[in-house]
């Protein structure tokens, strides 16, 4: 997309459109007309004048330039659409960003003529020129377009400079990371480097740190920035015992290695992978297997992975060698990293989709890796950064190359290929073996339901009436027996295959037991593909009856059908049934002859029936009757067991196979360089760039040579490279920021022209090049710095140093810092005493394509913010974010988040007072807080200490007998005073 | 410790919410407390709100406020013209069930299905050359309401916001009454990066006006336990202020309780549509099945301009959108919302708020003029109809023309980054001077486009 810098650089080497088709006109008047030319316009006969002549232009082709284009396309206009000059020859015939506009003498080859024509882009946007008009330019084309203006045209402005990649390495961040020591060998009381580093820079700004906060606060501080939840009663005691630096280094290893630092650093980077559970947008689609790639980062940050291999894996996993299963599937999960972003899957467009999808790779690779903005190369040049829109493309070219969406979920709207991951040959053995029982037991169900409706059906037929099958019928011409439905009567069916139409018939003689009214009933297997208009004749006492059957549907589902009563005198009848006309399969079974009055009964032992054949004695009824019961009752009983054994095979289903939402390689024929996209218009190509990485990185042209995938696993190197020279610094740049509450580099996300300068460059280049050679592991830089003095130093305001310096860029105090949303969430429930510290993992599973339907139906119950897990394993639903988390600043899945906003919105309050699950958590910890004592004393000392870890001091206690008074001995009273501490300020801070 | 809210308001690294004071210039123009982001209008202000009638799902301009008679004539034929690409429609022409009739003293065309707007057809400035990107809902969506079809990027309620503030000191300057939770939900009325004050607080959702309250205004105790722990709570704040030696971030956060405090105090007020008398509740439809949950939103709408609201959206939710069914579903849609509308209009007239409120009337895109299926329309961004009232444009008005089937914007086109330039240019905002520096970047509404359409304003 194009984007918007007020201090744009006309004339900068713009590679833009002739025509851009997204440019709405502007119809603003000019304030000159032909007339401003007026000394140059020959005033003779203009019929007169040949298309080759002066005349010609002057009169039938540069006013109609001046009307019609000059507004967009002349060195006076506001933005130079398309970079096309038309107000010069010159302009004219260098063009713009497609080429030149008028090639003289060819007219299909004119760009300017096809885009008057509304052939290509339609010029002008605001009506097509009349017939005549775009015939006279045809003609002055034809005749060489000839062009008596001189001037200057502005194209050449732009079109020398491009960007001086030389300098643009000169700036900081693009320089080599290099290691400067210190000007001063250390820190006063001796020791550490990131001190020295500091206190040089502070000496420099005249100020000197604060001094060491309260060993409460440090602690506090320590445990919520290391693990995200509170120091649980056990360290607090220790560590008050014995404040001493080795208890601090004792302590600090041991939250490294808990359970709670891995949670708490994914999270961290899962603001930076814009992490959800869902696609968000247009299309709510469900993200089922984005929980693997949380669950690979919290194993991946509690194992301390070195980060370069986790690049790696993030942006090529699937590209990767894999010394086992367990490697490759961490190899594919990781690369969810480039899947995640929101889209806009019902786009129609496709194309425009590949690429709005490269561009949110593109964009999220750059911030998230290399603070760079790259999105905005998109569509021209970089505005600040020594971006040229060409290395967008090198890169974009290898993400294009690279398949992130595939198919579609329904029609117009993309989806994903589910990838599987590789499994034990046990366990795909065993699910393999697992559906099979499945398939047969369900077939078995199948063909025993099958089995009780026939034998019921045979039960209905036989206890009433009498039932000619077709197996007794008289078959004229040739009938298909079947058993393929499984409804019939007997031993199966017959059908005509739906052709020999008019040829075959079939006939039932029936001997009915004494004449009178019956109610004719036909069995057979309805169905769309049966004909609607089947003959039928019975012989009644009224002579042969013609009724037409419709075998579509049956009246007595499933499988008779009531022709209506007739009377019959004569008990020697017969039914036939024919195909003449018919329009579908025709299907013949039974017929069945009720007698009227037995049919309005349902006690059939009095009926004088009996099947054709037999000789109708009670005895014999009885027995079928009992023997058919019994058949009814086996087959029953079949279908239960089979039933009882689908459930017990449903409920001990192994896990079903693994699948990751990853991205792979395109197939050979769709890899390939990317055009670079005029004005980032899928339509408007420009030339192929080779793929490659930044330039302004390193030296060389930073191509890739010959690839044969995609380029995903060269730029993964290209990255991790030790001499790139942003990664690294931007990594540590995000670690301290959480530490410290404030980057070196302020704009953690953007390390470009735009971007803030580093307070302390030597100690982020020392620190980033310790980092490297360390291996590129977070935890030894994590325990570097939370080691350092600087880290342990008081928050606390000091009006001098603020006055030397305000924002504490030199670090003088300990920045004060907003917990997360999540370490909010994680504290209440555990001051409630109820936090499940499981890891939960996919607990998306259950919701079906669309985690919400777009038909305005709700899904209010996905966040589950009440659960009693760690936020870290809530469900990110996009566009049903918990409104308490959203309040309190959780990172917003739609956007790449590198520091998260502290905001003091009055609904941030609210929601602290009045949501219910905080009410709920309030209450749980204020009954703990009331049992914990019987005195004031006992009870605040709880309260401060489960809420705050801190004692209260004399202050303190004021407020709480305040508020108290007479209720110290009230549960709700002290479930109150809890549930404002949880509202208050302190609860929420760092300090 | 007690700070002004100028001072607060200086104090850097907080917002102040998506419930927000910041803001400023009230109703009666004055200004009090801080600087919204554009503090000296960059052109005179003809409107001081907005008022977003979403007709989610694309009602069909041929069925309402464009009139084709060649439509008419060759009902059932083809259409001379290729259908755009990417639609499901047959190219059959189908012409509308609905009569058309020039109304009011202007001659104003407007059809049967909207007999109350067609009464105030005299206030209405009708522009008939609409377009804009996105065949699917999604994409249209996201262009109405936040300028990008693809991209995440702020609403046009969240830019007004962070353009003007709220007129009211304890209100928010952005509601979305009853918005759909469907085609980006949230993203809809939300602040992308824009500070997260700026997001809409939301009443109601999918078209059901709800209880029509801010959510969590009220909590799980009573009214005068709460007054205590709001006391106990500012108590804490002031204490661990004291602590800290000062501390802005604290200093916020205590004023965000304060805020928080007045205004539950001051919104039930707003939101009370019983203070209404019965006479102008039965105008807007309230009380009767079809009218009642969008005329409670227009009423409320009403109330929240006058106290200072700046930017107010009205969902009908996801309803416009037939594929089949044309003549019921637009039918039931419109007997939903036709009337609440009117009456707001002759309302906000009646309080003399007509004249600097800008009602916006219409949907994300309009409808195809050929059939789809048997008896409905298709999506079709290409051309529609979008309603403007009240602040500053011109009334009784039509601008710009359909072709002759009224299939695509031929005539004066319109764009819907050209309406969003227009109505910020109403506000007294010039659409390429309100930008924000995020990821490097000055982001605009209006992206590069935009033009502000001079003819429509009066």
């Amino acid at each position: 997309m194009p984007c918007f810098s007020p201090f744009g650089r006309r004339g900068k080497s713009h590679r833009l459109a002739l025509a851009n088709l997204r440019q709405p006109w502007l119809v603003v008047l000019l304030s000159f007309g032909p007339q401003s030319f007026g000394p140059q316009v020959v005033t003779g006969d203009a019929v007169a004048a040949t298309p080759d002549s002066v005349d010609f232009f002057e009169t039938k082709i540069r006013p109609v330039l001046v009307k019609h284009c000059y507004e967009c396309h002349s060195g006076d206009s506001e933005g130079i659409s398309g970079s096309l000059w038309l107000d010069s020859a010159e302009g004219m015939r260098t063009g713009g960003d497609s080429g030149p506009a008028v090639e003289p003498g060819d007219i299909d080859g004119s760009l300017l003529i096809a885009a008057i024509r509304y052939e290509s882009t339609e010029m002008p946007p605001d009506g097509r020129l009349p017939d005549s008009v775009i015939r006279d330019f045809e003609q002055w084309v034809a005749a060489g377009a000839v062009d008596p203006r001189g001037g200057t045209s502005a194209t050449p402005r732009g079109e020398a400079d491009g960007i001086d990649m030389e300098s643009g390495r000169e700036f900081w961040a693009f320089r080599p990371i290099r290691e400067s020591p210190p000007e001063i060998a250390s820190s006063p009381s001796g020791g550490h480097a990131i001190d020295a580093y500091l206190e040089s820079a502070r000496r420099r700004a005249g100020v000197s740190a604060i001094g060491p906060a309260d060993p409460a606060t440090r602690l506090r501080r320590l445990s919520f920035d290391l693990t995200g939840l509170p120091p649980n009663d056990a360290v607090q005691s220790r560590w008050l015992a014995d404040p001493s630096p080795a208890t601090w280094r004792r302590i600090v290893d041991e939250m490294l290695a808990s359970p709670g630092f891995a949670e708490h650093w994914a999270r961290h980077w899962m603001d930076v992978a814009r992490y959800a559970d869902s696609n968000g947008s247009d299309f709510n689609a469900t993200f089922h297997d984005a929980w693997r790639y949380r669950d690979y980062l919290i194993r991946s940050f509690a194992s301390d992975r070195p980060w370069d291999a986790m690049i790696r894996q993030q942006i090529a996993g699937d590209l990767l060698p894999a010394e086992d299963d367990h490697e490759r599937r961490d190899n594919l999960v990781a690369t969810t990293f480039l899947m995640l972003g929101t889209k806009m899957l019902s786009e129609r467009n496709k194309d425009q989709l590949r690429m709005d999808v490269v561009d949110e790779q593109v964009d999220t690779v750059g911030r998230a890796f290399m603070g760079l903005t790259l999105g905005c190369a998109r569509c021209h040049d970089h505005k600040f950064d020594p971006i040229p829109t060409e290395d967008y493309y090198a890169l974009a070219g290898i993400f294009r190359s690279t398949r992130t969406l595939h198919g579609e979920s329904q029609k117009y709207v993309s989806t994903w290929d589910r990838t599987p991951l590789p499994v034990e040959p046990e366990r795909a053995a065993a699910v393999e073996r697992h559906e099979a029982e499945l398939n047969s037991t369900r077939e078995a169900i199948k063909s025993a339901e099958g089995a009780v409706e026939r034998a019921k059906s045979e039960r209905d037929a036989k206890l009433a009436g009498v039932v000619a099958d077709d197996d007794a019928a008289e078959q004229e011409g040739e009938w298909t027996s079947s058993t393929y439905s499984k409804s019939f009567i007997g031993d199966g069916y017959l059908h005509d295959n739906n052709g020999s139409k008019g040829k075959i018939s079939l006939r039932y003689s029936v001997t009915l037991p004494e004449p009178g009214e019956y109610e004719v009933r036909l069995s057979h297997s309805p169905g769309a593909n049966r004909a609607s208009n089947v003959p039928v004749t019975i012989a009644t006492a009224d002579g042969e009856t013609r009724v037409t059957w419709d075998q579509r549907e049956a009246t007595e589902p499933p499988m008779w059908t009531s022709l209506g009563s007739f009377r019959f005198d004569d008990p020697d009848t017969f039914v036939v049934i024919r195909n003449d006309d018919t329009d579908g399969y025709v299907i013949a079974d039974a017929v069945q002859f009720v007698p009227a009055e037995s049919k309005e009964s349902n006690d059939s032992s009095k009926e004088t029936v009996s099947d054709v054949g037999e000789d109708g004695s009670d005895e014999t009824a009885e027995s079928r009757r009992a023997e058919v019961a019994r058949s009814i009752e086996r087959a029953e009983e079949k279908l239960k067991g089979l039933r009882s054994e689908l459930k017990r095979l449903e409920a001990d289903a192994p896990p079903p196979l693994p699948q990751a939402m990853a991205v792979a390689d395109r197939p050979t024929p769709e890899i390939g360089d990317s055009p670079v996209h005029i004005r980032g218009e899928i339509r408007n190509l420009g030339d192929n760039v080779p793929r490659g990485f930044l330039r302004v990185c390193g030296e060389g042209d930073a191509t890739i040579g010959d690839s044969e995938g995609s380029g995903r696993i060269e730029l993964a190197e290209w990255l991790t490279d030790p001499d790139h020279p942003l990664v690294a610094r931007v990594l540590v740049n995000r670690v301290w920021m959480h530490l410290l509450g404030e980057g070196i580099v302020r704009t953690v996300d953007n390390f470009g022209y735009q971007g803030e300068r580093p307070s302390h460059p030597e100690l982020l280049d020392a620190m980033a090049i310790r980092f490297v050679r360390g291996g590129w592991r977070l935890k030894p830089l994590v325990r570097e710095i939370v080691l350092s003095e600087a880290y342990q130093l008081s928050s606390r305001f000091d009006p001098a140093a603020a006055e030397a310096d305000p924002e504490n860029r030199s670090f003088w105090r300990m920045n004060r810092k907003r917990l997360p949303a999540e370490s909010i969430r994680d504290a209440m429930v555990s001051a409630a005493g109820g936090l499940d510290r499981r890891p939960q993992f996919d607990r998306m599973r259950g919701f079906g394509t669309l985690v919400s339907g777009n038909s305005g139906g709700d899904r209010a119950d996905v966040n589950d913010v009440g659960a009693p897990c760690r936020s870290v394993y809530l469900p990110v639903v996009r566009g049903y974010l918990p409104p308490m988390m959203v309040a309190l600043d959780m990172a917003d899945p739609d956007l790449l988040v590198g520091r998260r906003p502290t905001t003091n919105v009055p609904g941030q309050a609210l929601v602290l007072v009045n949501s219910p699950d905080i009410n709920r958590w309030a209450e749980a910890a204020g009954s703990r807080v009331f049992d914990a004592s019987d005195s004031f004393e006992g009870r605040l000392r709880k309260a401060y200490r489960l809420v705050l870890q801190r004692s209260p001091d004399a202050m303190d206690r004021r407020i709480a007998k305040g508020f108290l008074g007479d209720r110290v001995d009230s549960p709700d009273a002290w479930r109150e005073f809890v549930a404002a501490m949880f509202a208050g300020t302190e609860f929420r801070w760092l300090d | 410790m007690q700070i002004s809210r100028r001072e607060f308001a200086a104090a850097g690294g907080m917002t102040l919410g998506s419930l927000s004071v910041t803001g400023f210039a009230s109703p009666s123009g004055g200004t009090s407390g801080s600087s919204p982001a554009v503090t000296e209008p960059h052109v005179v202000p003809r409107a001081k709100r907005v008022i977003f009638l979403f007709m989610h799902g694309g009602p069909s301009q041929v069925d309402t406020f464009d009139p084709k008679p060649e439509l008419d004539r060759r009902d059932g034929e083809p259409l001379p013209f290729d259908l755009p690409p990417n639609i499901d429609a047959k190219p059959t022409l189908m012409k509308s069930p609905w009569r058309f009739e020039r109304r009011g003293d202007s001659g104003l065309w407007v059809s049967d299905l909207l007999p109350e707007m067609a009464g105030e057809a005299d206030s209405l400035c009708v522009i008939r050359s609409m377009h804009t990107r996105g065949q699917s809902h999604g994409q249209a969506v996201g262009m109405v309401n936040t300028g990008s079809d693809n991209l995440v990027r702020p609403s046009i309620g969240a830019w007004i916001s962070y353009a003007l503030g709220s007129g009211h000191p304890d209100l928010p300057a952005h509601v979305a009454i009853s918005p759909a939770t469907a085609h980006g939900g949230p993203r809809n009325y939300g602040a992308a990066f824009l500070p997260a004050m700026h997001q809409a607080t939301v009443i109601g959702r999918n078209g059901k006006f709800g209880d029509g309250k801010i959510p969590y205004l009220d909590g799980p105790h009573e009214p005068t336990d709460a007054d205590r722990r709001f006391e106990l709570v500012r108590q804490l704040n002031r204490r661990h202020l004291e602590r800290s030696g000062g501390d802005r971030g604290i200093e916020g956060a205590i004023q965000a309780v304060d805020l928080a405090a007045r205004m539950r105090h001051a919104a039930p007020e707003v939101f009370d549509l019983g203070r209404e008398s019965e006479a102008t509740r039965r105008d807007y439809g309230i009380g009767e099945k079809r009218t009642d949950s969008y005329g409670r939103g227009c009423l409320l709408a009403r109330r929240l301009a006058e106290a200072g609201v700046r930017f107010i959206s009205v969902s009908s939710g996801q309803v416009w959108d037939q594929h089949g069914n044309l003549r019921s579903g637009h039918q039931k849609n419109a007997d939903a919302t036709d009337r609440p509308i009117a009456a707001l209009i002759r309302d906000l007239k009646r309080r003399g708020l007509w004249d600097d409120t800008l009602l916006v009337w219409g949907g994300e895109f309009g409808r195809t003029p050929v059939v789809q299926g048997s008896n409905g329309r298709d999506h079709n961004p290409q051309g529609f109809t979008m309603v403007l009232s009240g602040g500053g444009v011109k009334a009784g008005f039509a601008y710009g023309e359909t072709d002759e089937f009224g299939y695509h914007a031929r005539v004066d086109r319109v764009h819907m980054h050209d309406l969003h330039a227009t109505m910020l240019h109403l506000l007294g905002v010039d659409h390429k001077r309100l930008t924000y520096r995020y990821a490097g970047r000055d982001f605009r509404l209006t992206d590069v486009y935009g033009r502000v359409v001079d003819e429509v304003i009066a």
